[in-house]
């Protein structure tokens, strides 16, 4: 017990001094999520928008797979990516194993299906009618699907949520494809889990309660901005 | 003075679902002015017939023309869906204001901003509406948000306006006055009207002409009065009080 | 409620470019792979040496800690640059296959055999394969790291010298895990455990183990640095890898981590051996 107690008391000590290599490896953590979340976004929203709209052969077959894949484990992706990423795998040619790049690549990877999942849940969920009064009203169908995102944008919210605390987290993949190399690729997770193996309890717990208040502070905000448009 | 070639025009419309004949309609005509009504039962094809003239059902097949030209299938269809407007059931509308919903239409097809200020008021004038403007569509009473609906549909001056039972998950005494304002706006602004009912008095109000389905097939067609003095089966008698 | 939304989408933006500036920065030729131990890496000395070789070389060093088992993989695959292991016998088997082009000694330090103060099995002051022959017969608790390391390598080296198989035993425990966690598990179970010196050195002051036997000449840790065949795999950084190990046995280097450990720990954690053959060392 006294340990913890210990622990958080060195924890609050290294935070307040603003410990330099604690702030590189925070600014990494939030570069490199960030980054993943919106390249989710950006592949998720529109393929989800679309898988929920249209009808195609396939598809509950595709659906079934996104819905597959937002419980994909995360060091799993992190294998296989790392498996790609080889100097002499498939795409090893790219020269990105070890680099932050790989890290934001896996992690895209991982929030990417989140995305797309809680995207279409989100679009179905609304009045089976809606579509039809949309297009009733002269609505092209970029129109339409603009109209249709909108109306869904609370849910939407919970999507981005979603992703981002899904990669910010994350720590197998981010392990792998990364390295954990001081200085280029240690993140907050990786470094949590390195300095625990090591022993140094106080240090895991600053990291820790960084984390948190990272993970914390992003989705509040988030949050904040969902919870006003919520219905009364 | 009706004109000789008609508002809208359906021939030959054939619906069918899962391998069945769902709806069938050698002929349906709209002049200009004229409002028509659909009744009959519940799953008797009003619906399907109102989204089959806004080009807006599945598997429907058949030749559409408006004011004698063929209605185009692809992209251009929007250019003719432009030319009408439709009201369900419920109201539908999106998570915005009152005046951002009534403006929905006109911002749809790109209509200045100044344009839109002015239309919205005078629509939502016209359907009592107007000290509803900058509240929340999801704080409306039932009555509040169909006239909302009702006043989008007119904001964006449409020739025809389709109505699937618009005023019937109303209380008698706000269905009664939305017919009123409803009716008066369509006679001020000209518009043809496509009204699907359950109700007697909205016929007798609105309708210049009664269409009745039964089972995806038009059984019966004329005047209401006509209609009424010879129903053709029980439900058309029941419906007309006869 | 617009500030909050404009300074979030600021912030995203900020973020992502500045990440995306810092990805493009290119590094091909002048990065060096270097596969190496857990053990290694937490007792610190790299830390210490590779910022130095860094600014000599101008070359940047990725370090990659795993066991010595996957680091000799990843060097037959030629995923990495250049190693530094400490597995002796798995070594001999690499460099027979053809996979090294060149293994040079760097350092030693010595295993030792800790556990409960208690000692239980009673093996304080013992030889090495006495001691865990004591271990197995009494049933006391051993973990294991069983994750083919150079610790786990030594570890079985032992037990085959006791003719003793602990495979599936009760009381034998495989963690799979580094060494640093690997003491932590025999710490809070009271068990014994095999370490390296320098790891448990790092790590005394959470744990509440002793070291109960030591100085057999089996105990001995030998590091190499191993650079890699480049003519199977073009892909490597033969220059880089060379110079790394250059940099490892030159006098510099030897110096450094001679003197490593002794103002933090009383001892030193590593003895530089660079020139010298195995049997000096009394192997």
């Amino acid at each position: 017990m006294e340990l913890i107690v210990e622990g958080v008391r060195q924890a609050l000590a290294l935070l307040l001094a603003l410990d330099r290599e604690l702030l590189t490896i925070t600014w990494l953590s939030l570069k490199v999520s960030c980054s993943a979340t919106l390249i989710s976004l950006a592949l998720g929203l529109p393929s989800g928008t679309l898988l929920a709209l249209s009808d195609f052969p396939g598809r509950r077959l595709i659906i079934s797979m996104v819905n597959t894949g937002m419980g994909l484990p995360p060091v799993v992706v992190g294998l296989f990516v790392t498996i790609f990423l080889w100097r002499n795998g498939p795409i090893g040619f790219l020269e990105i194993l070890y680099t932050p790049t790989a890290m934001v690549l896996a992690q895209a990877v991982i929030a990417t299906p989140i995305v797309t999942g809680i995207t279409i849940a989100s679009i179905q969920n609304l009045p089976a009618k809606l579509k039809l009064q949309i297009l009733a009203l002269g609505a092209t169908r970029l129109q339409m699907v603009w109209i249709l995102v909108r109306e869904a944008r609370l849910p939407l919210l919970a999507a981005v949520m979603a992703g981002f605390g899904g990669v910010i987290s994350e720590v197998g993949a981010s392990m792998m494809v990364g390295g954990n190399i001081k200085g280029q690729t240690r993140v907050l997770t990786t470094a949590t889990v390195m300095e625990t193996g090591k022993g140094n309890f106080d240090v895991a717990i600053a990291l820790s309660l960084v984390l948190l208040g990272l993970a914390f502070g992003v989705n509040y905000l988030l949050t904040v901005i969902q919870q006003r448009e919520r219905p009364r | 003075m009706t004109n000789f070639v008609p508002l809208l025009e359906m021939q030959d419309l054939l619906v069918r679902r899962g391998g069945s004949e769902v709806l069938r309609v050698p002929s349906f005509v709209l002049h200009e002015n004229k409002t028509v009504a659909l009744i009959g039962p519940n799953g008797s094809g009003k619906t399907s017939l109102l989204l089959a003239l806004a080009r807006l059902l599945d598997g429907a097949r058949g030749l559409l023309y408006y004011r004698g030209a063929p209605v185009p299938d692809g992209r251009q269809v929007v250019d003719y869906r432009r030319k009408l407007a439709m009201v369900f059931q419920e109201p539908l509308l999106f998570d915005q204001t009152v005046e951002e919903n009534v403006a929905a239409g006109l911002k749809l097809r790109g209509v200045s901003s100044a344009e839109v200020r002015q239309r919205v008021a005078a629509c939502m004038e016209r359907f009592k509406i107007a000290h509803l403007a900058k509240r929340s569509a999801r704080k409306l009473s039932g009555g509040e948000g169909q006239r909302t609906s009702l006043a989008r549909a007119f904001a964006a001056q449409p020739e025809v306006i389709l109505l699937d039972e618009p005023f019937t998950s109303l209380d008698p005494l706000a269905r009664r006055s939305l017919i009123e304002d409803f009716g008066s706006s369509l006679h001020a602004s000209g518009g043809a009207a496509v009204v699907a009912s359950h109700d007697r008095e909205e016929v007798y109000r609105l309708a210049d002409w009664v269409i009745a389905l039964e089972a995806g097939r038009i059984i019966q067609s004329g005047r209401p009065d006509e209609i009424a003095r010879q129903p053709v089966n029980p439900y058309v008698a029941a419906f007309f009080g006869v | 409620m617009l500030v909050a939304r404009i300074l979030c989408a600021v912030l995203l933006l900020v973020m992502s470019t500045g990440g995306v500036a810092a990805f493009a920065a290119g590094e091909g030729g002048k990065t060096v792979i270097l596969a190496t131990t857990t053990s290694t890496q937490d007792s610190g000395l790299l830390d210490l040496l590779l910022p130095i070789f860094e600014k000599q070389s101008g070359y940047q060093v990725k370090t990659i800690s795993v066991g010595s088992g996957q680091a000799m993989k990843m060097g037959e695959r030629g995923e990495a640059d250049v190693l530094l292991v400490h597995s002796p016998a798995a070594e001999q088997k690499f460099m027979a296959a053809g996979f090294g082009a060149t293994r040079r000694l760097v350092m030693h330090n010595d295993f030792v055999v800790v556990g409960p103060t208690a000692d239980p099995a009673k093996i304080r002051g013992s030889g090495a394969v006495e001691a865990i022959r004591r271990i197995a017969r009494s049933g006391a608790l051993f973990a294991s790291r069983g994750d083919n390391s150079g610790t786990h390598a030594k570890e079985q080296g032992l037990w085959k010298a006791a003719g003793i198989n602990p495979e599936g035993q009760q009381w034998y425990q495989q963690t799979g895990l580094g060494m640093g966690q690997t003491l932590n598990v025999a710490a809070e179970k009271k068990g014994y455990t095999l370490t390296d010196r320098a790891t448990y050195q790092a790590l005394r002051k959470n744990l509440s183990l002793d070291i109960l036997s030591e100085g057999d000449g089996k105990l001995l840790n030998v590091y190499h640095v191993l650079e890699l065949n480049s003519v199977k795999w073009p892909k490597v950084n033969r220059a880089g890898g060379k110079a790394f190990a250059d940099f490892m046995v030159s006098k510099q280097a030897q110096q450094l981590i001679g003197s490593f450990g002794i103002s933090r720990y009383g001892s030193a954690l590593f003895f530089p051996d660079a020139g010298k053959t195995l049997e000096a060392l009394g192997l």
